[in-house]
C-alpha cells in the first residue's frame, strides 16, 4: 500500500522535475564555451578566491555555447540555485553568465548583494565594462574587468555574519531522542515486568516517516546561496 | 506454542503504539503547518516585488516627462494604476491591478523606443534595468510561489497526510495563474 502511494507521489512530481539539465560546476570559472584563455582563467580564479577569503562572497563565471532556446534569465536563476552560489543565509553570490550563440550576458545577483549591486549597477557593468571588451572579441579582458568591478563593489560592503543554522536541527534531534528514550524505557519495563515469564518480549517497530529532507548542495565549491532573479542582462 | 497474555505488557504496548501514532500525527501536522507557512511566505515575496515595481513608477513617469514630449494616455493610466494598487484590498484585486500595470508599463516602454534621446539617457537606462530586473524577480517569485503551493497540495493529498489534513481543515490552495496574456513571462525590455 505504501509503495502505491509512493509511486503516485513520484508520478505527481515527475512532470515538474524533468526540466532543463544544468551542468555541474568545475570551479569559480566554468568556461564551457571555451572562450577564456588558461592564463585569464587562473587570474580570474585567484581574484575570486581572494575575494571569497576576504569577504566570503562567491562569484561564478560561466560561459556556455548556446542557451538552446531557453530564456537567459531562467537559465541564470536556475543555475544559480542549483549550484548555490554564495554562502547559505548570506546569499552573497554573483553569477556572470555568457552565452556565445545569442551573444548575451547576464549578471545574476544573490539576495544578499542586491543592495550593493542593484539592477542598474549590474546593467551598467555589462554596458560599460564587459560589453565594450566583448565587442572587440576580448572575452578575457571583459570578464577580468567585470569581475574586478564587482569585487571592488563587494569589498566596499560589510562582511556578512554567517549564521550557524544547525541550532534548530539539534533541538529536533533532542526532542526525538527524548521521545525515543521514553518509548524504549516503556518497552524495557514491559519486557522486564515481573510476571512476564511467557515470551521474550517482541520487538516493536515504531515507524516514523520523515518526508522532509533538506536538499543540501554537495560539498566543495559553493556555499548554498540563493538568488531571486535580481541583476541585469545585456548583449554585445 | 502457548502465549500467555500479560495484561501489563499489553497495556504498555498499547500505550507505546498510541504514543507512536500521536507523535506521528504531530509530525505530519507540523509538516503541513510549515508547508502552509511556506506558501504564505512565498506569496509575501511576490507582493514585495509588485510593490518594488510600483515604487519605480514615479521615477519612470518623471523621467519620461523630463526627456520626451510624449503626451499620450499611458502615463496617466500608470499613475492611476499605482493609486489603485495602494487602495487594492485582497489578493485578487492586487493581482489584477499588478497585471494591468505590467502590460501598461511594457506598452509605454515600447512607445519610448521612438525617443532616441531617452534611449541614450543614463537615468532611463538604469530605470529600464530596474524595471527589467523587477519583472524578472516577479517571475521568479511567482514560480517559487507555485512550487510552494504544489508541494503543499501534494502533501495534503497523499496518505496518511490527507487524514491529518482532513482533521484540521487543510484545504487545497490555488496556483498563481497570470490573468492577462503573456503575464507569466517577463515582458522583453529591449536593450538596444
Amino acid at each position: 500500500m505504501n509503495k502505491t502511494f509512493l509511486f503516485l507521489f513520484l508520478l505527481i512530481l515527475v512532470p515538474f522535475s524533468a526540466a532543463q539539465e544544468y551542468p555541474n560546476y568545475v570551479g569559480y570559472v566554468n568556461d564551457f564555451a571555451d572562450v577564456i584563455s588558461p592564463s585569464a582563467e587562473s587570474q580570474l580564479t585567484s581574484m575570486i578566491s581572494a575575494l571569497e577569503s576576504e569577504k566570503t562572497a562567491e562569484i561564478a563565471i560561466v560561459t556556455i555555447p548556446s542557451l538552446e532556446n531557453n530564456s537567459l534569465e531562467l537559465y541564470a536563476v536556475e543555475l544559480f540555485e542549483k549550484w548555490g552560489i554564495g554562502k547559505k543565509g548570506a546569499d552573497n553570490g554573483i553569477l556572470i553568465l555568457v552565452t556565445m550563440e545569442e551573444r548575451e550576458i547576464r549578471i545574476e545577483v544573490g539576495y544578499g548583494l542586491e543592495g550593493a549591486i542593484n539592477d542598474a549597477k549590474a546593467g551598467r557593468i555589462i554596458r560599460d565594462v564587459i560589453s565594450p571588451r566583448f565587442k572587440e572579441g576580448n572575452y578575457d579582458q571583459g570578464l577580468i574587468d567585470g569581475t574586478q568591478t564587482i569585487a571592488e563593489i563587494i569589498r566596499g560592503e560589510p562582511t556578512p555574519q554567517l549564521e550557524d543554522n544547525s541550532g534548530s536541527e539539534i533541538i529536533g534531534v533532542i526532542i526525538f531522542a527524548i521521545a525515543f528514550f521514553i518509548i524504549m524505557l516503556a518497552i524495557i519495563l514491559a519486557v522486564k515486568a515481573p510476571k512476564g515469564k511467557g515470551g521474550k518480549g517482541g520487538r516493536i517497530h515504531a515507524g516514523w516517516s520523515s518526508s522532509s529532507g533538506s536538499s543540501s548542495h554537495g560539498g566543495g565549491g559553493f556555499g548554498g546561496g540563493s538568488s531571486g532573479g535580481g541583476g541585469a542582462s545585456g548583449g554585445w | 506454542m502457548a502465549v500467555k497474555f500479560d495484561a501489563k505488557l499489553i497495556a504498555v504496548i498499547a500505550i507505546v503504539i498510541v504514543l507512536a501514532i500521536v507523535f506521528w500525527f504531530v509530525g505530519i501536522y507540523n509538516t503541513l503547518i510549515s508547508l502552509d507557512q511556506n506558501v504564505n511566505t512565498k506569496w509575501a515575496n511576490v507582493e514585495t516585488q509588485y510593490q518594488r515595481r510600483v515604487d519605480l513608477i514615479p521615477n519612470l513617469v518623471s523621467t519620461v516627462k523630463a526627456y520626451t514630449d510624449y503626451e499620450g494616455p499611458l502615463l496617466t493610466e500608470i499613475t492611476q494604476l499605482r493609486s489603485q494598487w495602494t487602495s487594492a484590498e485582497g489578493t485578487q484585486a492586487k493581482v489584477e491591478t499588478a497585471n494591468e500595470m505590467e502590460s501598461t508599463i511594457s506598452k509605454l516602454l515600447v512607445v519610448m523606443e521612438n525617443y532616441p534621446t531617452l534611449q541614450a539617457n543614463q537615468n532611463f537606462l538604469s530605470l529600464q534595468d530596474e524595471l527589467a530586473g523587477t519583472e524578472n524577480r516577479i517571475a521568479v517569485e511567482r514560480s517559487r510561489f507555485n512550487d510552494a503551493v504544489r508541494s503543499y497540495n501534494t502533501s495534503i493529498l497523499v496518505f496518511p497526510n490527507n487524514i491529518v489534513a482532513g482533521m484540521f481543515g487543510f484545504g487545497e490552495k490555488d496556483y498563481f495563474e497570470a490573468t492577462t496574456e503573456g503575464a507569466e513571462n517577463a515582458p522583453i525590455v529591449d536593450f538596444t
